[in-house]
């Protein structure tokens, strides 16, 4: 390739020449496979976004494991958390007791609202409510445990564990429960200090929470820390 | 008054002093600190007060506890006795089977050792009628056994074959076996558990 009568500053640009389209080659190559890496993580994160999106929407649903699906939740709380958040909604027919187990539908809000309980470290809301009990023996037992933990707010619903009732809030209440979820997702993000209970009894997160965040009267932002 | 450290020694000698020749009245009473006697002077008053307060804190916390027994049992009778007739009152207590009331009683007091742990609990008042005053008296005075010593987190009323018999498999108790039942009781309250004769509480501790 080179001649006995090539000069070296011939061959220096020969061989610079060479360095140079083979720092090129690599840096095409660093970027194609880093391109690639980074495609892969987001189809990555796109399918787990997906996984976490359909264990959410399976949550509380006839046949599945609930228990094991909110341990699984708990392994990514803030994703799992923003996911439960978004897909809350206000249940009708709150006057109607629940015994045992209810509606596919009335059973994925409960579970949704647990399993934020559970991956949060027992943290629930209460609100207000316009609603007022009648003198029946069931209103009042309703209005009992509404108001299990505060007199003056009710939260989402409230278990009779030794009869296996459950009653749901009114829905003024629900609809203030599910902003302040929102509120408080907004406002935490993936800052919150999540540490998700470890073995909690039922009265922890199944029918219940230790303590409540109250929401005011006048819709004020709950403070949680 | 001065707090004792953790390594003074204190104790009571109710109105005498070893060796001593004073007599003291009735109220004071001398208290060995570090091996010195200090007489300590309580008023016959300060005394009765406190013995009143320690009663009101007893019968408060006998109250709370009954109201467990109330709110969770109120509708349940013992058995009629085999004696009974058939157009006996429900509320007739001379009819209803001694063993049986025995094993109200003490299923009530077991609810009650429960709460203890488990605070999620159906608490209610007796209303000012005959019937319900009555009821409570019964919770009242299984209240007093109640200490906290029987086993258990959980338990679950039921009317045997008819609806529910245990809780749903997703509250996260109560599906094995119950480590004690109490029953059969009536139900003639209804609403929550089935009216009938077949009423069975069943104690878990998962």
């Amino acid at each position: 390739m080179l001649g006995a009568a090539t000069s070296p500053e011939e061959i220096e640009r020969i061989l610079t020449s060479i360095i140079i389209k083979w720092l090129g080659a690599c840096g095409l190559l660093v970027v194609v496979l880093a391109s690639s890496a980074l495609a892969q993580t987001a189809r990555s994160n796109q399918s787990s976004e997906a996984v976490l999106r359909q264990e959410v929407k399976q949550l509380g649903l006839p046949g599945n494991d609930v228990f094991a699906d909110v341990r699984e939740l708990a392994r990514t709380p803030a994703a799992a958390a923003r996911i439960l958040i978004l897909q809350l909604q206000v249940l009708p027919h709150p006057q109607d007791t629940i015994v045992g187990q209810g509606s596919p539908q009335v059973e994925h809000a409960l579970w949704s609202i647990r399993a934020l309980r559970y991956i949060t470290g027992g943290l629930d809301f209460c609100a207000p409510t316009k609603w007022k009990p009648g003198r029946s023996y069931e209103e009042r037992t309703r209005h009992y445990w509404l108001h299990f933990n505060s007199k003056s707010c009710v939260t989402v619903f409230g278990v009779w564990p030794s009869r296996d009732l459950t009653y749901i809030a009114p829905v003024d209440a629900q609809r203030k429960i599910i902003a302040a979820w929102q509120q408080w997702y907004a406002r935490e993000d993936e800052s919150y200090h999540y540490k998700p209970l470890v073995n909690p009894e039922s009265w922890q997160w199944i029918e219940g929470v230790d303590n409540v965040v109250e929401i005011s009267r006048t819709h004020e932002h709950p403070q949680t820390q | 008054m001065v707090p004792l450290s953790a390594n003074e020694t204190l104790s009571h000698d109710h109105g005498s002093q070893t060796g001593g020749a004073r007599q003291h009245e009735a109220d004071d009473h001398w208290v060995t600190i570090n091996q010195q006697h200090v007489l300590i002077h309580e008023s016959h008053g300060s005394r009765r007060s406190n013995h009143a307060r320690t009663q009101q804190k007893h019968s408060e916390a006998r109250e709370h506890k009954a109201e467990v027994g109330f709110g969770e049992t109120a509708g349940l009778l013992p058995e009629k006795s085999a004696k009974a007739s058939a157009k006996a009152g429900l509320y007739d207590r001379r009819t209803w089977d001694e063993e049986s009331m025995r094993e109200l009683q003490q299923a009530r007091r077991h609810i009650m050792d429960i709460s203890d742990r488990n605070h999620t609990v159906h608490r209610a008042k007796p209303g000012k009628d005959t019937i319900s005053q009555s009821i409570w008296d019964d919770n009242m005075q299984a209240a007093t056994k109640s200490d906290g010593s029987l086993p258990g987190n959980h338990f679950f009323i039921r009317q045997e074959g008819i609806g529910r018999q245990r809780p749903e498999a997703n509250k996260g108790w109560g599906q094995g076996k119950p480590i004690r039942s109490y029953g059969p009781f009536r139900n003639v309250g209804g609403g929550d558990v089935p009216r009938g004769d077949r009423t069975y509480i069943d104690i878990y501790n998962h």
